[in-house]
């Protein structure tokens, strides 16, 4: 029975495995340029956020949370960047085929995976380095602003 | 109603701006914690080269500093004074780095620099502390 689920994990995973390059780690001035503008977007919007930002092995590099911010968007962004960077992928991406049921259920067995939108990969000349993590609002406002943030590096 | 002041985004760039300067000016590459008076992250910066350990250990002093309302090295001299027992207080790194934001009797929060020899973070810290406290 072990070995079926293991068995089962794994080709989820393989089934998704993705060619996403690691890239080297975010410079802090990077990870700056990326906040800046996950801000700029979060007050755009009125929205109270914690926004973190790690580099390519998951490990944090920046991170702020915005006055009256909830703290526990401390914990929920951290695990939205480390998922994003982990897994080479979008909390969406999760989100999205959990939200199809059936086999793919299994990704909430996945270590780590946060199956929520608002985190995001950064990536730079085709290569993985870093991710951030948006909480505080709903699924898709987080991820709106997360967005945001990866795409000033673009 | 008894009140207490606390730390806004901005007082946090101050903070750490005023600590990144001072490491700078030293070539020193450290991690910079800010947490509020819960012990929870307010903000963060690890500057290029500093180690993810560095950034775990950061949060750890701030911690300490934070809920215990004194520095982290004041925990390590109870260590050092043979108080072996210390070592097992939860939720307390007895590394001197943890630096408590104290103002008026009132702990608001606590900053933790990991990098660089122990004292040094501590001046670290407390530098940053002084650019929003002392003007």
């Amino acid at each position: 029975m072990f070995r079926v689920i293991v068995g089962a994990l794994l080709a989820a995973v393989a089934f998704c495995a993705n060619a996403q390059v690691y890239g080297p780690p975010i410079t802090l001035e990077q990870a700056r340029k990326v906040m800046a503008a996950a801000e700029a977007e979060a007050r755009k919007n009125n929205f109270n956020m914690g926004v973190a930002i790690v580099d390519a092995g998951g490990h944090l590099v920046l991170f702020q949370r915005m006055d009256g911010t909830q703290f526990v968007s401390e914990n929920v962004a951290r695990e939205k960047a480390w998922s994003a960077a982990a897994y080479k992928r979008p909390g969406k991406a999760f989100m999205d085929r959990l939200a199809k049921g059936g086999e793919d259920l299994l990704i909430l067995q996945l270590h780590g995976v946060v199956s929520a939108d608002g985190g995001e990969p950064i990536i730079v000349d085709g290569k993985l380095i870093g991710a951030i993590g948006v909480s505080g609002s709903s699924a898709a406002n987080d991820g709106v602003v997360a967005r945001a943030g990866a795409a000033a590096l673009k | 109603m008894k009140t207490r002041p606390e730390l806004t985004l901005a007082d946090c760039e101050r903070v750490a701006a005023a600590a990144v300067a001072q490491a700078q000016r030293n070539q020193w590459v450290v991690a910079i914690a800010i947490l509020d008076d819960g012990g929870h992250l307010l903000h963060f910066v690890r500057m290029d080269g500093a180690t993810p350990a560095n950034a775990a250990i950061a949060v750890e002093k701030a911690r300490t500093a934070a809920l215990s309302r004194r520095t982290s090295g004041s925990w390590e001299e109870r260590v050092k004074a043979g108080r072996t027992s210390m070592l097992k207080m939860p939720g307390i790194l007895p590394v001197q780095g943890g630096v408590p934001i104290m103002v008026d009797g009132t702990c608001i929060g606590g900053v933790g620099v990991s990098g660089v020899q122990s004292h040094e973070d501590e001046q670290i810290a407390q530098v940053g502390i002084d650019a929003l406290l002392k003007r």
